[in-house]
């Protein structure tokens, strides 16, 4: 059955645990390739499409978040594991376009392996895969101003500015301008208990406690979205 | 890196965490 799985491109910005990981798949059979961010993931799988991808959610540059959303619409039979400390429990967190959850600071990792075997089944994966949001990163149009935000809309991928009426609120809806979706958006706060292992974290929490995602499922409903 | 990790009976079992064995390499490279 790994046979059919077993080149995996590896995403995380912790140099130990990607060589921790590296190894530990190596040893198993597969095929290892590492990636320090969602860009650098991006190259290494237009260089050769992976069947699995297995990436850590906060990371700077391009997040684990934006990563998957991109290579949901783009790579669409690659398998994707999201995996983080800053969520328990083995379901996906809301907003992560995922087939699988890895819990990395408190799951074993042979709980890991047991995921990769679930999500080779095509009926799970179809499942997971039906409610899946799509990850759209806000910038601030003028530095340090939240007042006035782009976003892309998930449907149509044109970028539009979005005004958020209250900066404490946690969910608001917005119209597209293009093409008139309405659209959920929701600030997103990462938790003070994550991932405590990412040693630039301290570093990029600053620079991502503020950022916005949009959500927009395929059957026209939207999925649910907590603050983090 | 990984002789390091699989000298813990845990690891030769996959049974901690990653976390956890990230604070395992790093403790005895120091």
């Amino acid at each position: 059955m790994l046979n059919e799985m077993n080149d995996i491109v590896l995403v995380d910005d912790n140099p130990t645990l990607l060589g921790v990981l590296s190894e530990i798949f190596k040893t198993r059979g597969y095929t290892v390739r590492t990636a320090s961010d969602g860009f650098a993931a991006l190259a290494a799988i237009r260089e050769r499409v992976p069947n699995v991808l297995l990436s850590d959610l906060y990371m700077p540059g391009m997040s684990g978040f934006e990563l998957l959303s991109v290579v949901r619409r783009r790579f669409t039979t690659i398998a994707v594991i999201a995996m983080s400390g800053a969520y328990s429990g083995g379901s996906v967190p809301a907003g992560v376009a995922a087939d699988g959850f890895y819990a990395k600071g408190s799951c074993s990792i042979a709980g890991l392996f047991e995921i990769l075997s679930a999500i080779e089944d095509k009926a799970v994966l179809q499942s997971t895969r039906a409610a899946a949001p799509i990850w759209i990163p806000g910038l601030p149009i003028h530095q340090r101003d939240l007042s006035t935000m782009a976003v892309a809309c998930p449907e149509c991928l044109r970028p539009f500015s979005h005004s958020p009426r209250d900066e404490a609120f946690v969910e608001q809806e917005s119209d597209c301008p293009h093409c008139l979706r309405s659209v959920r958006l929701a600030i997103v706060r990462p938790s003070e208990e994550m991932d405590k292992t990412a040693l630039p974290l301290s570093t990029i929490a600053t620079r991502t406690s503020e950022s916005i995602f949009a959500s927009y499922t395929s059957s026209n409903r939207y999925s649910e979205i907590s603050s983090r | 890196m990984i002789n390091i990790l699989f000298q813990c009976h845990r690891y030769r079992r996959l049974e901690g965490s990653l976390h956890e064995a990230v604070r395992i390499v790093e403790r005895n490279r120091q």
